[in-house]
């Protein structure tokens, strides 16, 4: 379980998340929403420890965020899908699952397992530099699930994408339910969000104005599109 | 420390990926080849002929390790940047993987590899007066690890300094820090020398100013290395010996390194 707790940060003067407070709970495929500045990106990197909160606390499973270990059983995919180019993908998922402290065989078979779940078979050698962005994308959730992790946060999966590969990487997510990881989704297609997530929380200027499950929040027959822009008009002053 | 030498391994395969790196041995060991006419040429100083491989590979030796000071500079000054922009520092963070063990990884593996790469060359050159001379001169051994704490400081002060400066300036500040040491030890040493003694006897025995005794003994150690191949005796500046002075320094660098890259924005 994930608890957001008074969680506020401050770059200088401005306060990029204010007082939020949440829980998400195990096996929950939650959504988090919001325009650009809303405060989403800083509460994905106050989770996964790359940034401190100025005030409030993050804990994953009673562990603080902050800590190392919690990591351990964690999956990130970044808003920029990156591998560096000299790495091919088998090594980068080499690498991911050696950080994990998988060694030899075990390492192996865990790199082909994910390799396998992400439909990437026999390209994983080829160096990265010459993936396309899909098959760049493909690699990095492949990384992201070795170690089959507790906690899955993707931010911006498929930004980038054509509909193509934003369907493949929908159909591969989706096919992770049957793990029962929790996942937190940042993403700005509100159509996705409708068809995969559970929950959601709608931000806006660092707080959240809105949070339910996705039929509660639909359950006026608007679409969740709908919803996202009469919350955050609500909330705007001008 | 088991995910710093991780880290380290990572480093240094990394950097052995990339085909410049073997044609820069290449060229590096070509040009120690086409300086091997310097062993054999007759050298004379106040009329009197001397033996000049050992003079000469003295010299080259110490052209190599400032050679190797410049390259690591510039090698150390894209670490953070580059890792940032292909990715790298997200995959290792985003994993059980602490800031301090990413920043000493890096450290190390880069430390390591141009140490080896150091290594490398002084042993072509160590062959290169054993087929001259029939000697080998395990000197140079101990010397050659000796400056490659210098490397250390470089790649230390490069990776501190990158984080507050453009990667060039970065390098181009840790370069300027090595060259103000150079011309303080190596002109100390020069007004404190024998000939200077003798030509004027009022500039030399003076003490030197308290920045000087400090100021990091990069020039020390290469003359201390230097020692370990002549077996002459060093004079040292200062109360310190100029490899506690340097380690301190290191010490110190790689802990602000560590400190300012915790705060870091990722």
């Amino acid at each position: 379980m994930i608890v957001l707790d008074r969680v506020t940060k401050k770059f200088g003067t401005l306060k990029a998340v204010d007082d939020v407070s949440y829980q998400i709970h195990k096996g929950e495929f939650f959504a988090l929403l919001g325009p650009n500045g809303a405060g989403k990106t800083t509460i994905i990197k106050m989770l996964l420890g790359f940034i401190r909160p100025t005030s409030g606390s993050i804990n994953i499973n009673g562990v603080p965020s902050s800590e190392t270990r919690v990591r351990k059983n964690m999956g990130y995919i970044a808003e920029r899908h990156m591998i560096p180019p000299y790495l091919s993908g088998f090594e980068y998922l080499h690498r991911h699952a050696s950080l994990i402290g998988l060694s030899g065989k075990k390492a192996r078979l865990e790199v082909e397992r994910v390799v396998e779940l992400v439909s990437m078979s026999g390209i994983e050698k080829k160096k990265s530099a010459g993936y396309s962005k899909g098959m760049k994308q493909r690699i990095v959730i492949a990384g992201a699930l070795i170690g089959t992790p507790d906690l899955l946060i993707l931010d911006e999966p498929v930004s980038g994408l054509d509909p193509m590969g934003i369907r493949d990487i929908r159909n591969i997510i989706d096919s992770l339910r049957r793990y029962e990881i929790t996942i937190v989704l940042n993403s700005h297609l509100l159509s996705e969000v409708e068809k995969t997530c559970d929950t959601a929380a709608i931000m806006h200027n660092g707080k959240i104005v809105a949070k339910d499950s996705i039929d509660a929040i639909m359950a006026h027959g608007e679409s969740l599109e709908d919803v996202f822009v009469k919350h955050v008009t609500q909330n705007t002053q001008y | 420390m088991k995910m710093v030498f991780k880290i380290a391994r990572y480093t240094m395969v990394d950097q052995m990926r990339a085909k410049s790196f073997y044609l820069l041995i290449a060229l590096s060991i070509g040009l120690l080849f086409l300086m091997r006419g310097c062993y054999s040429a007759d050298y004379v100083i106040n009329g009197q002929p001397v033996e000049s491989i050992w003079h000469v590979s003295r010299v080259i030796f110490q052209v190599i390790v400032m050679g190797m000071l410049l390259m690591v500079s510039m090698i150390s000054m894209r670490i953070f940047t580059r890792d940032q922009n292909d990715g790298s520092v997200q995959m290792f963070l985003s994993r059980p993987v602490n800031r301090r063990e990413y920043v000493l990884g890096r450290i190390i593996g880069t430390w390591l590899i141009s140490s080896g790469f150091m290594l490398l060359l002084h042993l072509t050159m160590v062959l290169m007066v054993w087929s001259h001379t029939g000697d080998i001169n395990l000197g140079y051994i101990g010397a050659s690890i000796v400056c490659s704490v210098n490397l250390l400081f470089i790649v230390a002060a490069v990776c501190l300094f990158s984080l507050f400066m453009p990667d060039f300036i970065s390098a181009l500040f840790a370069i300027g820090l090595l060259c103000a040491g150079f011309v303080s030890d190596g002109g100390y040493r020069l007004l404190n020398s024998e000939m200077i003694a003798i030509l004027i006897p009022s500039i030399s025995g003076s003490s030197p100013a308290t920045w000087r005794v400090f100021y990091p003994k990069l020039f020390m150690v290469q003359a201390y290395a230097d020692a370990l191949i002549s077996q002459n005796d060093f004079v040292t500046l200062g109360p310190v010996h100029p490899l506690i002075n340097v380690l301190a320094y290191i010490v110190l660098l790689i802990s602000l390194t560590v400190l300012v890259f915790n705060k870091k924005s990722i």
